[in-house]
């Protein structure tokens, strides 16, 4: 149920940690002239695994299914 | 495009007799649930009569009580010195609630006002008895997951989203209404409704009555209070569970309590059973199980919110955990 993003739960700032910044520096001539590299999708990949599990160690909780919604855990 | 006609009152006795008389119209102040409403086409008023030039925005303590005046906003209540000296529980039911921008707009009479809701009610396409009554609740066997599990009829199991309300509950609050006919008084508690087989009225406001300002009398929580929201993040999310607790102890007795629910029915739920047997016993996480256990008891979960049966009790014994300091 939900047709617009105020229902459709993203996180917001007061759910987001400090985040480290690491600079990569070294020049990548293969993607383009920039010599930048992409990142776009890589972290996809494992960090919904990587929340998950840093749950689980909180919780004890191994939730196998997205969202990780708090009623999951009682 | 709907059109409607827009009045700016200079007057209280105006703002309520335009209104009093012309069944399409509506106050507005901040406009924040109103609006919206408006823009999905739930809400069809043809006049609104702006009341935000009216003196109602003070907050004062006079003999033995706060007065807060109903243009008074979220934000400017929350901050106020008088209300976090005095009244602490209702600053942190406020900070919890929607988000600073909203808060910012939102005032306390319009907090009260905003619509008891739910996703079906939303959604023009859904049936929604207090949308349009007699069309059935959609929610009763559709997705019902932040839904009531107290005081709802097979008409509607929707659940009020106000924070401030369960703050204002709890404290015993006196809502001042004038109207048509004059003025009157109505204690919080009988303030909002249950949705028996009327669920499209939220509360018990008469056509032209328009709330004036909320009081509080002195009491002594301004100590071990505290207001705890669960929801599905940390921000502008609505609560699934929430509970204020507010504790007048001596030494470890529990000398007064007042506590209330959000989240969990069509008004806010104040827990006067629960209260009743924590009065005089010794502040213990058992003791706060046991009155949780109280609290609980007549509630009903349905098919998807059956997880605020254990959650309800868990946030009862956080809250008075965390108001008298029990870690």
């Amino acid at each position: 149920m939900g047709f617009d993003l105020a229902g459709y739960h993203v996180p917001v700032k007061a759910d987001v940690p400090d985040i480290h910044v690491v600079l990569i520096d070294k020049r990548d001539p293969i993607v383009n002239r920039m010599g930048a590299k992409g990142m776009g999708e890589i972290p996809l990949v494992g960090f919904t695994a990587a929340i998950a599990n840093a749950v689980f160690h909180a919780t004890g909780e191994l939730i196998r299914e997205l969202p990780l919604t708090p009623d999951k855990f009682l | 495009m709907i059109q409607f006609q827009y009045i700016r009152a200079s007057t209280q006795k105006t703002a309520i007799e335009t209104t009093a008389k012309d069944a399409t119209a509506m106050f507005i102040a901040g406009g924040t649930n109103l609006v919206d409403l408006m823009k999905r086409g739930i809400t069809t008023p043809q006049k609104l009569v702006d009341i935000n030039n009216l003196p109602l925005k003070n907050i004062d303590a006079s003999t033995g009580r706060i007065r807060i005046g109903a243009l008074a906003l979220n934000s400017a209540v929350a901050e106020n010195k008088l209300v976090l000296d005095r009244q602490p529980l209702l600053a942190q039911a406020l900070n919890a609630g929607a988000s600073a921008q909203l808060r910012n707009m939102a005032t306390v009479g319009g907090n009260m006002m905003q619509r008891t809701r739910c996703p079906y009610f939303y959604d023009t396409a859904m049936p929604c008895n207090k949308r349009e009554p007699g069309s059935g609740c959609g929610a009763l066997e559709g997705f019902n997951r932040m839904h009531a599990i107290f005081g709802f009829s097979d008409k509607c199991i929707a659940v009020n989203p106000s924070d401030m309300n369960v703050a204002l509950v709890a404290l015993d609050a006196t809502v001042h209404i004038a109207g048509p006919k004059g003025n009157r008084t109505v204690p919080f508690i009988n303030f909002h409704r249950l949705p028996g087989d009327l669920p499209q009225k939220d509360n018990n406001l008469e056509k032209g009555e328009l709330i004036t300002a909320v009081e509080i009398a002195d009491n002594p929580f301004n100590k071990h209070v505290h207001y705890l929201k669960i929801r599905d993040r940390a921000s502008y999310a609505f609560a699934l569970v929430s509970v204020a607790a507010a504790l007048h102890l001596d030494g470890n007795t529990i000398k007064g309590v007042r506590l209330a629910m959000g989240g969990v029915a069509h008004k806010p739920w104040r827990l006067t059973e629960a209260e009743k047997a924590l009065v005089g016993k010794t502040v213990s996480e058992g003791t706060f199980r046991q009155a949780a256990e109280i609290a609980m008891q007549g509630a009903k979960g349905f098919k998807y919110n059956s997880f605020k049966l254990k959650m309800g009790p868990n946030a009862i014994v956080e809250a008075l955990k965390t108001a008298a300091g029990i870690v």
